[in-house]
Parts: structure tokens; sequence; C-alpha cells
């Protein structure tokens, strides 16, 4: 098992790149306020001079939620009790899985496209970054990595889409309709139920066994400066299949750190709120840390990613 | 054989029209008899109809309800209004799945000049809703001579029927079976007329009361719960056991056997000296939920009580229903049944709104008779109210849950208030059909649903409101204890509500029930200026009598309500001023609109339309107030909120980028 030791060579690089992680951080931020705006003013519009705001600036009030659910169009219908809290990770977890993002408002899928994009720009400057060690940040050379992978970057988020796609479009109502077809003939609705979970967990497998295999095809590009996509996808699966244990152990330890990190996030947000702006500043003040912890997160599995390649060929 | 066969017609005979110390009218008493074959899925029945004409006429023929035959073909009344409004429910039917009933004889018994006259060649299927000639879920049969008012007839009916695949209700799955609408059912005659229709997939049923005297037999390891006490259990030697059920004051009988069933039988005291024995049927995956459910049926009983009138029967059956049975959330005659998941958490609502909901039926469909077919809302809509009412006082509101991969989360600091019951549904679909139709006549189930369901439980609630929770539970009494057995239409309503009202309250429940409007009162505008004098020429002799104006230390002040919704019902309007001082207005809600002004020493801050929240058929309860200033809080507060999900989800989705 090699993967401790690059974990911790990973987070030396990131933390000389603390300013690259909230660069990436501000931009998050930046696109979720491009759309927190309209909805912030379909929310006031909608509480107008009513009691219904006075209520809701206490607690949840679910008859002007149901209300505002019954007229909602576009972004407003994307409000509701389950994005608050726990419901905000499980509505994620269940769009990815389910595929179910498709369903949202077509201006949401708009911006999550572009941020896609541009993470996918500056995926290519992060890790030209950290193939230099312990780097400053700069971002005239940041964004000359960006630029200089991006073609290549560009082409396997393709490549990866259709592997994505298709677990998402093909293997997951696969696994699903035999659910139902273990449901259909069962006694009871338990068989149907661990049949679902069962297939939900594989989909999630599936999927982030993927974008293991494209984060490898990445950093293979960088570190070889590769052109040519399927062979740096094929090199990135060879080295998934070389050596199991290291890179897809890192792999999820990361993701599992991502996993407590958000639970965490959601348990001290859930019990620790505040009335008044005092809680509204506390609130968006423990979301920020929590973004910027996801941002370093990402960047730490790049940089630990690129270190667990170079071991290997080392 | 013969031995049964006269012990039947012996017991048949025994029940006679209002018999002393039974409950309710014996107009139609049965005694069945009755063997389960599991192996080849079918029920062979045969049993003693006492039947008796209380109508004014004289009649030829009599009219039965044979409602399997809706799962006979795919041409049947029920699977053609299925497949308009749905997947075809019989689309995946093998030979074998197909349900019927066929009826093989029936005499006339306990006539000395007619004993033993077949009446099986007469014959014939009616279908008096739609002509459909496919469709044989309604037979007559003629009679040799006219049957005399007053007079009672005795017959014999021997049938087979073949337990269909559950679909709606009833049916056979796995070794659950449930069993309803299942033998040859007199229709009810009323008003000149056969009141007995199909059977229609928006529709439940009617039917005359008697007593009920059932014997049922079928494999020994079967636990079997059905309608009324059982009396008596034999084990027989080739394996099956005997069941006797009866009960008077009754207009239907079903029952379920499994030997899955997990058997639970309680005594309860619902109020000083009545008790009744609560027996639950529950899966065994669902064992955890035991106390939950026995809870819920004991609020019911106990909160009914008060309410409705003190339950009459020894014994009230909650049915556990097996999974993909069909059969969850069905009423029957002291038998119904509920329906759960393994996981449901406690405050989400499941199961106890709907074992609350399917008891509540036990007055309105069970003791009141109404006619689901014809006034869907006088069982449904009362149901509904009482389902959300008696939920309410017992466990407070519910908690907004939702499912994610097959598990039900509990969102805790989102709780659904009683007065959010039902709107929903009412400001989005009741306004496609009106609420006194037939069952089958709506646009569609989510019309019928919203109508006969939530539009009548909003309707019954904001009546309430208007009138008092005293005054409307007194009425409610009235309505019930008074009308038990007699099958109340709408009218009957309408003239309990009056009386209670003390004033002719038809033009109002005409609003809900014969339109199709909605109820939306709006405070449009608040508006408070500085008193000024008159500015002008305010004198005869103008020239010399120019006043400029000048602004006073009072102000002047504006409340303009709206009725932008069809309803016209009374509304109170509260007015706060800036001094803390407030002023209640009642308007009787009839114009477009009313102003209220006002003079005084300070301006008015905030306004409410129905303040003390009495119409609950309010669809837009957001513009039912209006203050001067708007809360910046509440945007800003749920828009960080709305914000983490979109910063999550923005780098959650980002997997497809890199």
């Amino acid at each position: 098992m090699i993967a401790p030791p690059n974990i911790l060579q990973g987070f030396k690089t990131v933390r000389s790149a603390g300013r690259l992680v909230v660069l990436l951080y501000l931009l998050n931020l930046g696109f979720s306020v491009v759309l927190a705006v309209p909805m912030h003013n379909s929310l006031a519009d909608s509480f107008g001079r009513s009691r219904a705001g006075e209520n809701m600036a206490r607690e949840f009030d679910f008859l002007w939620w149901q209300e505002y659910r019954d007229r909602g169009r576009g972004l407003s219908s994307t409000f509701g009790p389950s994005v608050i809290g726990r419901g905000a990770l499980l509505n994620n977890l269940e769009g990815l899985l389910q595929m179910k993002l498709f369903s949202l408002p077509a201006e949401v899928l708009v911006v999550f496209l572009i941020y896609i994009l541009l993470h996918t720009f500056l995926a290519g400057g992060v890790l030209s970054l950290f193939r230099e060690g312990a780097p400053e940040f700069n971002l005239k050379r940041f964004l000359d990595g960006s630029l200089r992978f991006f073609p290549g970057f560009l082409g396997l988020m393709l490549l990866s889409w259709v592997f994505f796609f298709g677990v998402g479009f093909g293997l997951v109502p696969k696994l699903d309709e035999a659910a139902r077809r273990i449901s259909a003939s069962a006694l009871t609705e338990l068989p149907g139920f661990w049949a679902g979970l069962a297939a939900s967990l594989a989909a999630w497998l599936a999927l982030l066994l993927i974008q293991a295999v494209f984060d490898y095809a990445r950093v293979t590009i960088v570190l070889e400066e590769r052109r040519n996509i399927f062979r740096a996808f094929g090199e990135g699966l060879a080295f998934v299949l070389k050596h199991p244990l290291s890179s897809l152990g890192l792999y999820f330890s990361f993701f599992v750190a991502g996993l407590i990190l958000s639970v965490v996030s959601v348990l001290l947000k859930e019990n620790a709120a505040l009335p008044g702006w005092g809680g509204v500043l506390l609130a968006f003040t423990w979301q920020q840390l929590f973004v910027l912890g996801l941002a370093g997160l990402r960047c730490w599995t790049y940089a630990s990613e690129l270190h667990l390649v170079r071991f290997f060929r080392s | 054989m013969k031995l049964v066969t006269a012990g039947l017609v012996f017991a048949a005979a025994l029940s006679i029209p209002c018999l002393p110390g039974t409950l309710g009218p014996q107009t139609a008493n049965y005694t069945m008899d009755v063997r389960l074959d599991v192996k080849h899925r079918t029920i062979n029945g045969r049993e003693v109809l006492m039947w008796t004409n209380t109508s004014p006429d004289s009649l030829a023929s009599l009219w039965f309800h044979l409602y399997w035959n809706a799962f006979a073909n795919s041409g049947t009344t029920f699977m053609t209004e299925a497949g308009l409004s749905g997947p075809d429910p019989a689309g995946n039917f093998r030979k074998e799945d197909w349900g019927w009933i066929r009826v093989d004889s029936i005499k006339i018994l306990k006539d000395p000049a007619l004993e033993g006259f077949d009446l099986t060649p007469s014959l014939k299927f009616e279908q008096p809703d739609d002509r459909n000639p496919l469709d044989r879920t309604v037979a007559s049969v003629g009679l040799p001579r006219p049957l005399a008012p007053g007079e009672t007839i005795v017959l014999e009916i021997r049938w087979e029927g073949r337990v269909p695949k559950p679909v709606s209700r009833t049916g056979v799955i796995n070794d659950y079976y449930f069993i309803g609408q299942w033998f040859p059912k007199i229709g009810v005659y009323q008003d000149g007329g056969w009141n007995c229709h199909q059977y229609h997939r928006e529709s439940e049923f009617f039917a005359d009361y008697g007593t009920y005297d059932v014997t049922l037999t079928l494999p020994a390891s079967f636990v079997v719960g059905a309608t009324g006490r059982r009396t008596a259990l034999t084990r027989n030697a080739d394996g099956t056991a005997t069941h006797r059920y009866v009960q008077d004051g009754v207009h239907d009988f079903a029952w379920t056997a499994s030997p899955r069933f997990l058997e639970y039988r309680q005594r309860f005291e619902f109020a000083p000296g009545r008790t009744t024995e609560v027996n639950l049927l529950l899966q065994p995956e669902h064992r955890r939920l035991k106390d939950r459910y026995l809870k819920a049926v004991m609020s019911g009983l106990k909160l009914a009580a008060p309410l409705l009138g003190d339950y009459p029967y020894d014994t009230i059956t909650c049915v556990d229903p097996a999974y993909r049975s069909h059969s969850g959330g069905m009423e029957y005659p002291t038998l119904f049944t509920a329906g759960a998941h393994f996981l449901d958490p406690e405050g989400s609502g499941n199961p106890e709104a709907v074992t609350i909901h399917e008891f509540g039926h036990s007055y309105f469909y069970g003791l009141l008779g109404s006619n689901e077919f014809e006034h869907p809302w006088l069982d449904e809509g009362f149901a509904t109210f009482f389902e959300s009412k008696v939920s309410n006082l017992a466990y407070g509101p519910w908690t907004y849950t939702r499912t994610y991969f097959g598990i039900p989360v509990l969102f805790r600091g989102v709780r659904i208030p009683l007065e959010a019951s039902g709107i929903s549904e009412v400001r989005r679909s009741a306004v496609r059909d009106v609420l006194q139709r037939r069952a089958w006549e709506f646009q569609d189930g989510t019309s019928y649903g919203a109508n006969s369901y939530q539009k009548g439980e909003v309707m019954l609630r904001t009546l309430e409101r208007l009138l008092g929770e005293k005054a409307f539970a007194a009425l409610l009494r009235d309505y019930s204890l008074g009308r038990w057995f007699t099958h109340p239409r709408p009218e009957d309503f309408y003239a309990v509500v009056s009386r209670h009202a003390g004033r002719d309250l038809s033009p109002l429940l005409d609003q809900f029930l014969h339109g199709s409007g909605v109820c939306d009162y709006a405070l449009s505008r608040i508006d408070s200026r500085r008193l000024r004098t008159v500015r002008g020429f305010v004198g005869e002799n103008y020239r010399n009598d120019w006043n400029a104006g000048r602004a006073e230390a009072a102000f002047e002040s504006e409340v303009l309500v709206e009725r932008r919704g069809e309803i016209r019902l009374p509304v109170d309007v509260w007015v706060k001023f800036e001094d803390g001082r407030t002023v209640r207005e009642t308007w009787d809600g009839e114009y477009l609109w009313k102003r209220f002004r006002y003079e005084g020493p300070s301006q008015v801050v905030q306004a409410v339309v129905d303040p003390g929240f009495k119409l609950v058929a309010d669809i837009n309860r957001t513009n039912n107030s209006l203050s001067r200033k708007p809360n910046r809080l509440a945007p800003w507060k749920w828009t960080v909120e709305w914000l983490g999900w979109l910063q999550h989800a923005l780098e959650f989705f980002a997997i497809f980028g890199g």
C-alpha cells in the first residue's frame, strides 16, 4: 500500500498552493451568485410585504411553500424543504445517481455546463502547477498550463461523458429494471428495497471508478505531455488496473473524506443554527468553509494522484 | 349437505326487518357458506338472502351486483376506464389472473307457493350506466309474481368466483387473499328504481343494511380476518378450518386470509364503559409498526366518540396489506386495510394517517351508508376531514418526509400544519370539476380525488371555522348519530348545517358543491398619508374663499381588500396602527372589493384579511396580509440555504468535468 505517503506529499503540495484553492472556491461562489440573485428576487417577490415573510424569517412556512411550489416555474421550482441541510446532499446524490439533474431548469443546467467546462479548463492549470512540486501560485503560469492542456482535457471530458451517461442512461435503468423485477416477484418490499439500494450503490461505484480512471488519464496527459486522449485514457485505465489498491485506495480515501466533511458540515449546520441576521451570516460562513474544504480536497486529490503516478514510474 | 342447507335457511329466517336487539334495519340479510379452494383460486359459495321490499312499489325484478366480473375481460367498464386514465391494469395478466363470478342458480325459498322456483333462466346482465355489453357487473332476475311493498323474499343463490390477481382492492397474491365485493349482492331499490351501478374505476359502493352470518372454510394454516365477530372456529379433518363470522347493522362483508399474518388483539375502552376489540393483522416485516398501528386505531376510536358517536360494533379489524396486493387504504364494515413501508419513521404520518382515515369510514361509509357511487364526497370528503382532524389532535402536525433511494428521510424543521391538508390539490385540480358529481363522471382520477377527498375536506374545515369548533362538533354529531343506517344524501347535510347555523346556508354550500370557483381574498393595498385641510375654493363666494390647505397632525389611512375568487364568504379584516392600536372589521365578502378608511394619530402598519384563518379554502394565503415594510431577513435567510445546495451541486456535478 503506497498511497499514504503520497497523500502526505499531496498535502504538502496543496498547502503551498493555498491561493489556488481560494481561487477555485471563489469561482464556485461566483457561479452560484449568478443564480442566487434571481432566486433571492423570486423569494423576495413572493414574500412581498406579507406575513409569510415574517414567518419564514422564523421557521419554514409550509403553507407559503405549497403556494410557491404550485405556482413555481424555472429556477423557483428548485426551492423546497428538501434543499435544507441534509436534503441538499441527498438531492445532489439522487441527481447524480438517477440522472435527475437533467430535470433541473434550463438556466441551472446552463450554469452547470459552463462551470464544468471551466473546471475542465482549470484542471490543466492545477495539475501543471502541481507537476512542479511545491509551487508558489502564479496566475500566468497557472493559466498557461490551463490553456496548454485544455484541448486534451476537453477531449477527455467528452470521452468520459460517454461512460458517465452510459452508466446513467444505460446501466442505471437496467439495474433499476432488475430491482423492479426482483420487487415484482417478491413477497415483501424488502428484496426490492435492498436490490434498489444495491443498484444505486453499484451505479455510484461505477461513476467513481470512471472518474478515478479519467483522473489518472489527466495526470498522464500532464506528466507526459500527451496529446492523444485515447492513449491517455488507456494509460489511466492500465494504471488503475495495474495498481488497483493504491490508485483506487487513494481515490476512495479522498471520496470518503469528502463524504465525512459533508456529513460533519450538515450536522454542524443543522444543530448550531442562530436566529436573525447572525444566523444567516453563520450559515453562509459555514457553507463557504465547507465549499473551500471541498475545493481543497479536490486539489489534494489531484496532487496525491500525481505523486502516486510519479512514484510508480520512477 | 341437506342438514347444512336447512340450518342456513333457519338462520336466515331468524333475521327479520328491524329485529329488536339488532343494530340497524334488516333489509338485506345474508347467510353464506363459502369454501376457498387455494389450488384453483376459486370460491364456491351458497348464500341465503332474505330481502325485504321497503319501497312503496311492487317489484317485478331484483337487481344484483356481480362486481368481480369487472376483472373478467379487458372490455369491462372498470378495465376500460382504468386503461383510459393510465397503463392497462391487466396488461400483464395471464389467463389464470382474470377474475369472475358466475351465478349457477337462484331459487326462491320459504314461499309455500313458489318454494324452489328457479329464477336462473331469467337472469340477464344490465348496464345501467354505459350500455357496455362486455360489462357483466350487474344482473337482474325476473320474479314470477310482483313482490309487494313490505314483503320479504328469501332466495338461495349458488355461485362460483375466481379470485383475480389484485388490480383494485381485491384478489390474491402469493398466499395473501383479500376478498371484497365478492358475492352476488342485491342492489338498493330507491326512488322508484334500482340503484345498482356497474363497477367503475373511480367509484366505491352502496348497499342496504342487514345481518351477515358467514361461514368460511379454508386451509387451517390461514390467519383470518373478517367483518364482524368470529363466533366459531372448527378444525376439519381435511386440513381446513371453518370460521363463522356474524355481524348485524352492516351493508357489506369482506375478509382476508394469509398464513403470514401476525395477529394482535386488544380490548380497548374508548369511552367510559364502552369497549371494542381491536384486531390487528400485520405483515411480519412490519412488526416494528405494531404499536403505532394500534395507537392510530385507538386514537380514531377515542376521538370519534365525541364527534360522531360511540363506535357501536364489538370489533374493529385493521389489516396491514401484503406487498403488491393493491388492497391498501380501503374500508369495509368493521374491517379496513391501511398500508405501510417497513422503514416508515415516526412523525411521517405513515401508517397513522391512512389508518385513521380508513377507520373514519366506519362512520360515513359504514354507519351512515352514504351512496359512494353518487355522492362520493359524503364519504371521502368527511373521512379525509376526520383523518386530518384526528391526526392533528392525536399527534400534532406531521413532519415533512422525502424518500431517497427507498429510505424515508424526515426534515424535522418542516412541520405540515393542519391547514395545508388538501389545499394544494384544491388549488391545482379541483377547478376541473364540481364537487357533487357521480364518481365515474369526473374528468379523471386526479380530479375525482381532488374534489371528493380534498375539496370536501377543505369545505368542511372552512365550515367548521366559520361556525366555530364547538358548534360544528355538535352539527357533526347530529348529522352522524341522527342518520346511522339511513343512507343520507347531500340535502340531509344541508338541512343539518342550516339548522345549526340558524340560517339557510345552502347558497354557501352550493358554491363548493355545484361550483368550480375558488376562494381567494387578498389584501391589495394599505396606505397612509398626512391628513390635510381642504384646499381650493371652499366658500360660496369663491373669489375670496381660497384655502391653501395645510397638513395636520393626524393621518388618513386606507385598507383595500379584494375578492379575487368566485367563492363569496364573510370575512374578517384586522388592521394594526403604528401606535399599537388594532381594529377588527367584518365584510360580507360579496362585492369584488371593500375599502376601509381611518383617520387617527398614527399610520396603518399592517393589515390581514381573515386573521383567524377561518377560510381554509383560500387558495392564496400569502396575499392575505400586507405590512408597510417587507421582511428583509427572510429572502436572505432562504437564499443562503438554497445557495448551500447550489454550491454543493456545482462541486458535486463537477465530476463530469474533472
